[in-house]
């Protein structure tokens, strides 16, 4: 999450400057094209799957397109990120109400590269099992541990995004690192349990 | 629990990993800026349809206050009461009326005057009460100075008097003393005299003095052998006293 926060360099000013202009001239072309790639990855990270990561894409830059509207936006990398997290976050926890237990709707046609063939299927179900881990959580919990640990915001950025104190974030946070390691844990034991039956 | 922390650090990095690489496909990116484009004209288009439909609900909403005002205005009109004749109401109600407030008026007017009249009295009281005690101090300052004044002529004259009465007393008593003392006086030069008169008569009956002197030997040694009851046969002597003071 390097678009959020200060403006560190000269170069990243004059950008943000830019886009800001180009925000208030409603030229959202640009900004798709600027903020496009960041986005995709904050949606298809959490969803792994294409259809949903670009219904995602889309829905985010609607919703900024109308909060734009509506109120002044300082920080519209950091609005995109929560919103494409958000979102992600909630198509995430329909999946896991719809097909808890299925396996289907994973998308596998993305593996790591350059690894072998079982480091692939461990990374993939490892990272799978998170997703789904993500979507057994509460919504502010969830959308906190992805903003901190997927996006690296800090916490007084994701304080002010998702309009929250500090103290709550870092609460969130260790809720859901709990919560995600239990659920971690669990799965781990029952896989262990299903190959040593198999 | 070294384990499961491992385990979510693990699928984190995993999970950054995968997205890491990924980049938003060209038909995306077209259909996103398409549709922020359609919503773009959609929402420029509802925004002038709002403009009339909101024009033209202000002129209903116009025209309907004003049916709305006029239709109140001739209800109005039509329902109001006849106008009322102003003096015969004045003549219907004003007997009952007078009865009514007449009573009281007396009533008021007669208490206002009482108050009134309360009000005078005490004020009469209080500035006669005024005046007759400031006579009263006048009439009591001038019959004290006047006291004063003849207090002080008997005194005067009862000490003028006095003065007189003892200037008389003295005069008298001085009198007294003179003639006393011119009394005395004359005792003394009479007495001188007779005194210088013994005196002579002294120095003369004194060329007898031996003579008279035997004598009274004479005499005493007579009265020293005379006894008392021999007194009344002892004839009488011719015993010569000789006086004190003999007469000038």
């Amino acid at each position: 999450m390097a678009e959020s926060g200060i403006p560190r360099t000269r170069h990243e000013f004059k950008r943000r400057k830019k886009v800001r202009t180009l925000l208030e001239a409603h030229d959202w072309q640009v900004v798709v094209e600027e903020y496009g790639p960041l986005v995709w990855q904050t949606a298809y990270r959490l969803l792994a799957n294409h259809a949903d990561a670009a219904d995602c894409f889309q829905e985010t830059f609607l919703a900024a397109l109308e909060l734009a509207r509506r109120q002044h936006v300082r920080n519209l990398p950091g609005l995109l990120v929560r919103l494409a997290t958000t979102r992600a976050i909630d198509r995430l926890r329909q999946r896991a109400r719809r097909d808890r237990h299925e396996m289907g709707a994973y998308d596998c046609e993305r593996r790591a590269d350059g690894a072998g063939p079982v480091d692939r299927i461990e990374a993939g179900d490892l990272a799978w099992r998170l997703r789904e881990a993500i979507g057994q959580l509460p919504s502010q919990e969830a959308k906190v541990f992805c903003l901190r640990y997927l996006n690296e915001m800090s916490y007084r950025q994701i304080a002010r995004e998702l309009r929250i104190r500090v103290n709550a974030v870092g609460v969130s946070l260790h809720r859901a690192k709990a919560r995600l390691r239990e659920i971690l844990a669990a799965t781990d034991v029952k896989n262990e349990v299903s190959h040593e039956t198999g | 629990m070294r384990q499961d922390r491992d385990i979510l650090g693990e699928a984190v990095a995993r999970l950054k990993q995968e997205g890491s690489s990924q980049q938003a496909p060209k038909t995306v990116l077209d259909e996103t800026v398409r549709r922020l484009a359609d919503v773009k004209s959609d929402d420029v288009g509802r925004r002038q349809a709002r403009r009339v439909v909101i024009r033209r609900t202000w002129i209903r909403f116009a025209v309907a206050a004003a049916a709305l005002i006029a239709l109140g205005c001739v209800i109005g009109r039509l329902s109001r009461p006849a106008p009322l004749n102003l003096q015969e109401l004045h003549q219907a109600l004003a007997p009952s009326v007078a009865a009514s407030i007449e009573p009281a008026i007396r009533a008021r007017i007669v208490e206002d005057l009482q108050h009134r009249y309360q009000l005078a009295l005490a004020a009469t009281y209080v500035k006669v009460k005024e005046e007759l005690t400031e006579q009263y101090l006048d009439e009591l300052n001038r019959f004290a100075v006047q006291f004063l004044a003849a207090s002080n002529a008997t005194t005067n004259r009862l000490l003028t008097q006095l003065v007189e009465s003892i200037d008389t007393a003295q005069a008298e008593e001085l009198g007294r003393v003179a003639k006393a003392i011119y009394q005395i006086e004359q005792n003394r030069i009479q007495d001188r005299a007779q005194l210088a008169a013994g005196l002579q008569t002294l120095a003369s009956r004194t060329r007898n003095a031996e003579t008279e002197l035997s004598r009274t030997q004479q005499l005493v040694q007579l009265l020293a052998d005379v006894h008392p009851e021999d007194a009344d046969t002892q004839p009488d002597l011719p015993i010569e006293i000789p006086s004190e003071r003999s007469d000038p």
